[in-house]
């Protein structure tokens, strides 16, 4: 439903007028003066000009921007990281050597990211929309057990359970692989449980009914029936669970450091201060990696913000 | 009594049976994740927090212990654990009495189609989509080297723990409308239209609509991110993981990030203590988060209660 005011503009809309400019300047200012580093070269920041257009005599050419930053990130040998020696002790198979002798690049990168977000936003929207579909529309007492369970893990918060999965990972014998990918993701715990539910529950059992009486098995039902009349809410929770995923470098960087995503060897190319690492990358060259990183999901970000910015309610409203 | 079981055998499945074979075989897989990585996980972090494990001779000696319990609890009460948990708080503080009531506005604001609304929402969610690896990254280029080059003013993160402390307080807090304001807007677009009219009808002002209207027939939302946030006082790192690796200064850390740090330096499970008395072995992290969720719990139950009962109500 949309809110149309007939009030004035009056005071407080002045107020926070003001302030959303100001949050707006701040971004477009940050991402602005990160786009325009990333087109100078280091030594036109050496020399002072953080903030000026990319200095022309200091290269010598006509070329208004130094495309080469990026040329380097995209087609260079210096974005690359080593692999680092994972092996552990694990209690059901012992010693595992996990220390591949390899060094990683961009096509890796690439590859681990689109793995990484495809696989585990995949994976955890299906599982999260399996189970609410089977506690919404199937009306076991088990059903309603589980909603409770996954209200009460909502509302407990656990702290620390890092070192334990941890060891867990390790005592398993699936630490560093995409094994573990899957499996820590094939959960419906959070809150997207509730969004399914609630969309599945505001759905007609008549579908279902009428499919059954035409002889279709409940797998058919689920998957030829139910799940495509939920595919646009589907779509949206895999497009958000797509984005965290694609930016999210500490869950690699703490369970699967061989599997390098290209948002972790972009916050090693910021971090790594060891001798031959990407500390070797001129400012510019890192803010370039910053902007591969940023572009691709930018362009989704771009192409389906109409379904992202949807209206996802969540706690509902007071009648 | 053979032909019976022949028969029992060949008769075909109720509609009622096809639904719980169904059913079962769904929830199986699921389930079991659940209670190897939820729960065991979870029950394993209070079992690590009582462990002592030494692996020698090619075998693993597990003994108990409360060894750790007793370091995590005398770390939590001393001067270093203690300082960590008021930035924590701060931080916690931030996003209650900041973030949420400008939240609120600002939602208020787009759910009203005001001037420039579709523009600002999109806006508030960018920092979601970008990396806050980009964003991070920028901003410490930006305040650290080039406002100091260009304007010979200092720089902010790499300083020392207090100005650290509250240059990465300021970024988190920034950055962090973006789900606020998509949920809140969300909610705000289901508020019954005719009470609005109606108030309108008396003069309220939009201050008023927005405070006796909006914000307690959206209260429930509200509720759900004030205990977020709650439950995020020991879990939040305040990006300072993004500025410093796991090398950030003891004197700007926060909860969250320490958790991280100490289970992101420890590849050996068994990691000790540097003697600086701030960092722990894993073991003792865990019995520390133990420590921190008994404390957690009872709170967020608590406020909950509390802001359901004396919160704004929409009659």
């Amino acid at each position: 439903m949309k809110v149309k005011s007939k009030n004035k503009f009056q005071s407080i809309d002045i107020v926070v007028l003001v302030l959303l400019a100001l949050y707006t300047v701040t971004l477009i200012v940050l991402l602005g003066w990160g786009l325009l580093s990333s087109l100078k070269t280091y030594e036109d920041l050496k020399l002072g000009n953080y903030f000026g257009l990319p200095n022309l005599e200091l290269r010598g050419s006509k070329e208004a921007f130094a495309f080469g930053n990026y040329v380097k990130i995209l087609f260079g040998n210096t974005f690359e990281i080593g692999s680092v020696d994972a092996s552990y002790k694990s209690i059901l198979f012992g010693e595992i050597e996990n220390a591949p002798d390899v060094v990683f690049g961009l096509s890796d990168f690439l590859f681990y990211s689109f793995l990484y977000s495809i696989l585990c936003s995949f994976v955890h929207a299906f599982v999260a929309f399996t189970c609410a579909f089977l506690c919404a529309k199937y009306k076991f007492r088990f059903s309603e057990f589980i909603y409770v369970l996954m209200l009460i893990v909502m509302a407990i918060p656990i702290v620390g359970a890092a070192p334990s999965m941890l060891i867990f990972l390790r005592d398993l014998g699936i630490y560093d692989t995409i094994f573990a990918m899957i499996a820590m993701n094939f959960n419906f715990t959070g809150v997207y449980f509730f969004v399914f539910h609630a969309h599945l529950s505001g759905l007609s059992n008549t579908y279902m009914e009428a499919a059954e009486i035409d002889g279709a098995t409940q797998f058919g039902i689920f998957l030829k029936i139910i799940f495509p009349l939920c595919a646009k809410v589907f779509f949206t929770v895999f497009l958000l669970q797509f984005i965290q995923t694609w930016n999210d470098y500490q869950t690699p960087l703490l369970y699967y450091p061989n599997h390098p995503t290209l948002s972790y060897a972009v916050f090693k190319a910021v971090r790594d201060t060891s001798k031959g690492g990407m500390n070797e990358l001129s400012i510019p060259n890192k803010v370039a990696s910053c902007m591969v990183l940023a572009l691709p999901i930018l362009v989704v970000f771009i192409a389906f913000n109409k379904v992202l910015m949807g209206n996802i309610t969540m706690g509902g409203i007071k009648e | 009594m053979s032909e019976k079981v022949i028969s029992m055998a060949k008769k075909p499945m109720t509609r009622q049976q096809k639904r719980l074979v169904f059913y079962l075989l769904m929830f199986a897989l699921p389930i079991l994740q659940f209670l190897l990585f939820y729960i065991y996980v979870n029950f394993n972090s209070i079992i690590v927090a009582f462990q002592e494990r030494t692996y020698l001779g090619g075998e693993f000696h597990v003994a108990f212990t409360t060894k750790n319990v007793k370091e995590a609890f005398s770390f939590f009460f001393s001067a270093s654990g203690l300082g960590m948990l008021w930035r924590s708080v701060q931080l916690l503080l931030g996003q209650l009495i900041i973030v949420t009531p400008l939240a609120l506005l600002f939602s208020y604001y787009i759910a009203k189609e005001k001037r420039g609304a579709s523009f600002f929402r999109l806006a508030l969610y960018l920092p979601q989509v970008v990396s806050v690896v980009v964003l991070g990254t920028l901003f410490e280029y930006l305040v650290d080297r080039a406002l100091p080059a260009v304007f010979s003013t200092k720089p902010l993160l790499l300083t020392n723990g207090t100005v650290t402390f509250y240059a990465s307080l300021i970024f988190t807090l920034w950055f962090s409308f973006g789900t606020n304001v998509l949920i809140f807007t969300g909610a705000m677009s289901g508020v019954d239209q005719s009470v609005v009219e109606s108030a309108q009808l008396d003069g309220v002002t939009s201050f008023q609509e927005f405070l006796y209207i909006y914000v307690p027939m959206i209260f429930s939302t509200v509720t759900t991110f004030v205990l977020t946030g709650l439950a995020g006082i020991f879990n939040n790192q305040m990006n300072l993981h993004i500025f410093f690796g796991v090398n950030a200064e003891f004197g700007a850390s926060v909860y969250g990030y320490y958790f991280y740090q100490i289970a992101a330096r420890d590849t050996t499970g068994d990691l000790l203590s540097d003697g600086s008395g701030n960092f722990m072995s894993l073991r003792a992290l865990a019995a520390l988060g133990l420590i921190s969720t008994c404390i957690l719990v009872p709170m967020t139950l608590g406020v909950r209660k509390l802001l359901n009962k004396y919160g704004p109500s929409a009659e």
